[in-house]
């Protein structure tokens, strides 16, 4: 028998004592046992040897433990959870099952009582995922993340709807979060893929009363289709440096691939969507247009 | 000033950004070339260029919203009366801080400058309308340039004012050996090279004797000219002064 514990069962133990924490009715979903994974990291002394295990990268709903997925299968496995599927994810409820760790010491009792604060103070279970992802996302690494969730991505699912917003108003929340791309040179594919992405919205969104339900269906698509290339090389940007060679290299294929999927959606929706019938030469500006000064100072600064 | 000897003409990317004004007063070198030789000569580029230019003035509203987002959510208004110099002084160091590249910010300088009442009005007061007043104002300022960028790509070439060469390849390196013996100089602009022979294929394939590539990229191109030259015969590279001087 090994002397010292595997230090994923360590922190499974931590998540069954989470566990034990929980009402008889209370659950988490696999986004809640990331956040908790999270601010375990943020709460723990940085000489605690959960440190080595608890590297943290920013994903689409927010932070991601790498060894998240890990934890909550080999928790299921032990008893400590078992999983009921529901429309928004697997449900893990509390089955009061153990994992058995060799090495009770100051590490694993520091991270236990961590989690428990966490618990009562920090992280509430019945908050809906939107508070969750709100409460996270004031320590996410780029600004654009918050304000792509909060202001964008609802006007784009309410697109369409009744008593929707206007689809000038999502062209607007569209184009206010261009301010917000991140300014890092790793980011200057997928901030020019936002930049088409915005062109598009203004073509087929600016000065129209409403869409079509075919429309708002392709756009809201299209939207998330953007956020998930966004995010895959968010994941990229933000990989602990320890992550494993392998990891990385399936998250760079899985961004090529998002990116090319953003980018066939994006022409199909041009193509089918947008009026070609622009009429007549393309115009150049005038000089003493706000582009043209533009352009002037661009064109002939001294850097 | 009469026509150019060499007079079809290959241009980069930065002239096409050019190319997307209407040059009167002939502002510095690019708008001085594209208002005189213009006319006289027959301009070409190609889609790879166009796609770059693109980039390029995408990027500069990218950067002009940025400029506006930093001075409405960190310019601290009790500071000072914001003058728009210091705002300049600001974002400049802000830009250059957050990117490490001053690529492009003389053209969110002189944004600041043309909408200088504005910028001034949003240090007064925190206020989102003003904000998003700016961002809608930045949005109709490139929506031109943008579309007029985008028509080159789809319209017949005989309604073009710069004609665009299709008949680019994607294998350069294995149709002219010269390609590799170039990569030293474009190492860091990779598709600066690309765009390179995409003048000097269509030198070959339209059989001219010669081409003018004009282009204000001092880094590669012009430093390294004589070298470029020796190797693609009949390609001529010029900075847009050096055309319209005569």
């Amino acid at each position: 028998m090994s002397d010292t514990s595997h230090p994923v069962d360590r922190l499974v133990s931590v998540l069954e004592h989470a566990s034990r924490q929980l009402d008889d009715d209370e659950y988490l979903f696999f986004f809640d046992i990331n956040k908790l994974l999270y601010y375990l990291d943020s709460r723990i002394d940085e000489d605690n040897s959960f440190k080595e295990v608890l590297s943290v990268f920013w994903y689409e709903d927010g932070p991601v433990a790498t060894v998240g997925q890990t934890v909550a299968d080999r928790s299921q496995e032990a008893g400590i959870f078992e999983t009921t599927p529901t429309p928004h994810g697997q449900r893990f409820h509390p089955a009061g099952g153990t994992i058995s760790v060799t090495d009770d010491d100051e590490d694993l009792q520091e991270a236990k009582e961590a989690i428990e604060s966490i618990l009562a103070e920090e992280y509430e279970i019945t908050a809906s995922k939107e508070e969750k992802i709100d409460q996270v996302y004031a320590d996410a690494p780029y600004e654009f993340q918050r304000r792509f969730k909060k202001d964008v991505v609802p006007e784009v699912e309410e697109l369409g709807d009744v008593l929707g917003p206007l689809p000038e108003d999502v062209y607007k929340a569209v184009s206010r979060a261009e301010a917000y791309l991140p300014l890092d040179d790793a980011f200057r594919d997928v901030n020019d893929l936002y930049s088409q992405y915005l062109d598009v919205s203004r073509s087929v969104l600016a000065q129209q009363d409403s869409v079509s339900d075919e429309v708002a269906t392709r756009f809201e698509e299209l939207t998330t289709a953007y956020w998930e290339a966004f995010c895959a090389k968010l994941r990229l940007e933000t990989a602990p440096e320890d992550a494993d060679a392998d990891s990385v290299s399936r998250w760079r294929s899985d961004y090529e691939s998002k990116v090319e999927t953003f980018r066939t959606a994006l022409d199909a929706f041009e193509t089918e969507f947008v009026d070609d019938d622009a009429g007549g030469q393309p115009t150049r500006v005038a000089e003493d247009s706000t582009w043209g000064r533009v352009a002037d100072g661009l064109l002939n600064s001294s850097d | 000033m009469g026509g150019d000897d060499l007079d079809t003409h290959f241009v980069d990317t930065n002239i096409l950004v050019g190319h997307t004004v209407e040059w009167d007063r002939l502002g510095g070198t690019v708008g001085t070339y594209l208002h005189d030789v213009g006319q006289y000569c027959t301009i070409y580029s190609s889609p790879r260029a166009v796609k770059e230019a693109l980039y390029v003035v995408r990027q500069q509203r990218r950067l002009a919203k940025k400029a506006t987002e930093i001075v409405y959510e960190e310019y601290d208004r009790a500071e000072t009366y914001g003058e728009i110099e210091h705002i300049k002084n600001f974002v400049y160091s802000e830009l250059a801080d957050g990117s490490g590249d001053t690529t492009g910010i003389g053209g969110v300088l002189a944004l600041i400058e043309e909408k200088e009442n504005t910028f001034e009005g949003l240090t007064k007061v925190d206020t989102r309308s003003i904000f998003d007043q700016l961002s809608g104002e930045i949005d109709a300022a490139f929506e031109e340039p943008i579309g007029f960028l985008e028509a080159l790509q789809e319209m017949a070439e005989e309604e073009l004012p710069v004609r665009l060469f299709w008949e680019t390849a994607t294998d350069y390196e294995n149709q002219y050996p010269q390609y590799s013996g170039l990569a030293d100089i474009f190492a860091d602009e990779p598709t600066d090279r690309d765009l390179l022979f995409d003048a000097f294929h269509m030198l070959t394939t339209m059989g001219l004797a010669s081409l003018r590539f004009v282009t204000d990229d001092r880094d590669d191109f012009i430093s390294n000219r004589d070298r470029i030259q020796e190797s693609l015969p009949g390609i001529v590279i010029s900075r847009p002064d050096e055309v319209t001087a005569g």
